[in-house]
């Protein structure tokens, strides 16, 4: 970390997932290693020879949305409204706590509302444009999502800014909170990121042959790509010092991230251009490849993230591992070339795109709150060119002091969020 | 203080390709098009830049699917690309050390829903093939809403820092807001700041629905373009621009309200001016740094949680002045974002509560209604008149907020 700046921490998480909604079930979701995929019923899959997908069941916005109507409120605006509140009261802070202060909402999202846009545009299809839903037009464009949450929360003096850098977003909204803080232009930020299930999105993906029939299985030598899911996750930033203040619990503190674009092609990731974003944000954080105990990766379960990512992080980390100072520390989580664990949250979540860095990242601060490994689940054998711990199917006990959460994205897009157990 | 300038900017649109179109337009009105009427499936009247062809503009290769977003992103963009990778032209900011290293570029783009039309075509060859999965798999990237920040990145060689904002008409403050961020926290050099709207039944379909609900009338017609601005960090000196008066006042007694400038002088005179960009022209390389257009001097948003816009917007207005020092009297100009329906009324009574007496202009009188592309073009027509200038913007969700610039 470098001197002089002012420090971020997370003071609270909310999380809507397919494998537990708050941050106690979210938990023990993840320590169980339980899996989100079931059949998608979101939209019609008819034709569709599978569709298995992490749908999340028996939502009920109602008691989140508290002054945004619900019908208002795309699929994917109800999951960041919820997510907030509950990262709000994870924090032990009330809305009008936030009233007077300067904030940050961001939220990140692959299809904001297209849900409602397919739908509209089915309509259209059928009936021709004769055929009208004003309403759901209204929910069609993604600002919504971060403007619902201040508009829900009550928060006027706020910037906010839905970030749609599809399935990076997540960190990309939480970089800009810690930003936003560390300038001192933001007293406080929630940031996280939510995606709805969208027709759109599996169609794409399946297309591609980038989902898998069965199970989604990142770095295993079988894998067959991704399951779409959905949900939301939002952390609570604010900085170290209102925090101590103010006798808050810190799960995790925000050592620094990297952003970067490979510039190189639309949806095949590059290598080198992965690591360089892993450098910076460890250069953000003031910290060597040696002293991260454990990375989330990006870990779709597609053949090209997979090893393309695992590449990028033995080149990162492999040969450099030795500088660091928790190679051989408690945690003992480094294997043999030194390149630390490295679990995908998706092998339990589905790929849940714009909200997919931000449960992870959530995941990482209840890991190194709580002392555990999340698994990488549905695991039978390592792909050789993956080459890592991956803690097959089996969560683990560790004492985690600082992990990585990469993410990665059609267009390029790269970012990678370092979070620290609190000093 | 952000820290920031506007060093160059690019333009398409209804008006043509490139700044200098843009600057006849703004300076002629009868050279604005009218709007034309665009046929089925969704009949209307719309200012399209007809001028601009994907496949003309970019070539080939990798454009036979792209949407109109992307392609309008990548092509104003060009022009700053050039600029910025020129190695003559050393960033002011940057240290030796980051020039030797190259310049980190990053692209900020503001958006709506990104490609409405390319997303509706998708559904529909879902819906209406035998299979649902014969969809074009090529279409499928240009769908997601970052495609045009990453397409521009892809064309031009941009590695840094690559963020899409769905800002709505907020884009354009939005996207300032978070690129100066960029700059002051040293994640790029330069940024690449702007937004991207384009024209098809798709989105004429849901802004049709959207306004019928709203009760409103017909409304201006919708307008399609693209307007990137460069922000590159200002001189740590305090810098040795073209303006010597900073306060606003007494600049030069001339009135470029518009009538009367013709693209030569438009930017104060001092700048050698002139090539497609609005900034200088680099390839001389007698003035290796660029000169500012602009510094951009604040910026504050806020939601209107109590669906009071007009009151919130004054919030931001006092406030961004009095954080900049600056007397309500000394803005000389102000360009909205005229909203549709009632919102744009709000818009307008903040300023006639705050700065009644500025001169006012409209993109949307020029363009049509550019959805997100807005903010950046609002910025585009505050460049010719040297002083303070304010640009003001209210979405439909709530969000709502102004930039405060010096124009030198």
């Amino acid at each position: 970390m470098q001197a002089g700046r002012c420090r971020v921490v997370v003071t609270g998480v909310g999380v809507v997932s397919s494998i537990g909604t708050g941050a106690d079930a979210y938990a023990r979701g993840l320590r169980e290693g339980r899996s989100g995929a079931r059949p998608i019923e979101a939209f019609d899959t008819t034709g569709f020879a599978h569709a298995t997908g992490c749908e999340v069941v028996g939502f009920d916005p109602e008691p989140w949305l508290r002054r945004v109507p619900v019908d208002e409120a795309g699929r994917a605006t109800q999951f960041a409204i919820a997510s907030a509140r509950m990262a709000l009261d994870d924090a032990g802070l009330g809305e009008d706590d936030l009233r007077d202060r300067r904030g940050l909402v961001s939220v990140g999202t692959t299809d904001g509302g297209s849900d409602d846009g397919e739908r509209l545009a089915a309509s259209f299809v059928h009936d021709g444009p004769a055929a009208t839903d004003p309403a759901a037009a209204r929910r069609v464009p993604a600002s919504r999502l971060a403007t619902g949450v201040a508009r829900d929360l009550g928060l006027a003096d706020v910037e906010v800014s839905t970030i749609a850098t599809a399935c990076a977003a997540g960190n990309y909204a939480i970089g800009g909170g810690v930003d936003a803080i560390r300038t001192g232009e933001a007293d406080y930020a929630l940031c996280g990121g939510a995606d709805a299930l969208c027709r759109m999105t599996f169609t794409g993906f399946y297309r591609l042959g980038a989902v898998d029939p069965d199970r989604c299985r990142p770095f295993d030598v079988d894998r067959h790509g991704i399951h779409t899911g959905e949900g939301g996750a939002v952390l609570l930033l604010e900085t170290l010092d209102d925090a101590v203040a103010r006798g808050a619990r810190i799960y995790a503190e925000v050592l620094g991230y990297g952003l970067n674009c490979d510039a190189h092609h639309q949806v095949a990731p590059h290598g080198e251009s992965v690591a360089r974003c892993m450098d910076l944000a460890l250069a953000d954080a003031g910290l060597a490849p040696g002293e991260v105990d454990l990375i989330s990766a990006h870990g779709t379960g597609t053949k090209a993230n997979d090893v393309t990512e695992c590449g990028a992080i033995h080149s990162v980390f492999g040969s450099a591992s030795g500088e660091g100072g928790s190679a051989a520390g408690e945690g003992g989580s480094v294997s043999g070339d030194g390149v630390p664990r490295t679990v995908s949250v998706k092998s339990m979540l589905g790929h849940t795109m714009g909200a997919a860095s931000a449960l992870a990242a959530v995941a990482c601060a209840l890991g190194i709150d709580r002392g555990f490994v999340p698994p990488t689940i549905n695991h039978t054998e390592t792909d050789p060119e993956c080459a890592v711990d991956c803690v097959p199917n089996t969560a683990v006990d560790a004492d985690l002091r600082v992990v990585a959460n990469n993410a990665l994205a059609f267009g390029g897009n790269n970012a990678v969020l370092v979070l620290g157990r609190p000093a | 203080m952000t820290g920031a300038v506007i060093t160059a900017w690019s333009a398409i649109s209804a008006c043509g390709v490139g700044a200098e179109a843009h600057r006849t337009a703004y300076a002629d009105p009868a050279r604005r098009p009218d709007p034309a009427p665009v046929g089925e499936p969704v009949p209307a009247e719309a200012h399209v830049a007809a001028d601009f062809d994907v496949t003309e503009a970019l070539g080939p290769k990798g454009t036979s699917s792209m949407d109109r977003c992307s392609a309008l992103a990548v092509a104003t963009a060009a022009d700053l690309a050039t600029v910025v990778e020129c190695p003559e032209g050393a960033l002011r900011g940057a240290d030796a050390h980051a020039a030797q290293e190259g310049v980190v570029a990053g692209v900020v783009l503001g958006t709506t829903s990104g490609s409405a039309q390319t997303q509706f075509d998708f559904t529909r060859e879902s819906l209406t093939r035998k299979k649902p999965y014969r969809v074009n798999p090529a279409l499928m990237p240009f769908a997601l809403m970052n495609s045009a920040a990453g397409q521009t990145a892809i064309r031009h060689g941009l590695t840094g820092p690559n963020t899409t904002i769905a800002g709505g008409r907020m884009s354009g403050l939005s996207t300032l807001r978070y690129g100066s961020r960029l700059l002051a926290t040293g994640r790029a050099d330069a940024v690449l700041c702007g937004a991207v709207e384009e024209y098809g039944p798709a989105r004429q379909w849901i802004a049709d629905q959207r306004r019928a609900d709203a009760g409103s009338a017909a409304g201006r017609p919708l307008g399609e373009g693209a307007a990137v601005l460069l922000l590159e960090p200002a001189a740590p000196d305090g810098g040795d621009h073209t303006g010597e008066n900073h306060d606003g006042e007494n600049h030069d007694g001339g009135d470029h309200t518009g009538e009367n400038h013709d693209g030569e002088n438009h930017d104060g005179g001092n700048h050698d001016g002139g090539d497609r960009t609005g900034g200088q022209d680099t390839g001389g390389q007698q003035h290796p740094a660029r000169t500012p257009l602009a510094e951009l001097l604040g910026i504050d948003t806020r939601v209107a949680v109590d669906d009071d816009p007009a009151a919130a917007l004054e919030v931001c207005i006092r406030r961004t002045l009095e954080r900049a020092g600056v007397a309500a009297s000394d803005v000389r100009t102000v360009a909205v974002s005229a909203p549709p329906g009632e919102l744009a009324a709000a818009e307008r009574d903040a300023l006639a509560r705050t700065i009644g007496h500025a001169d006012v202009r409209d993109p949307g009188e020029i363009l049509g209604d550019t959805g997100a592309a807005t903010g950046p073009f609002q910025v585009t027509l505050l460049l010719d008149r040297p002083g303070l200038a304010l640009a003001t913007a209210v979405d439909e969700d709530g969000n709502l907020g102004c930039g405060l610039l010096r124009v030198y």
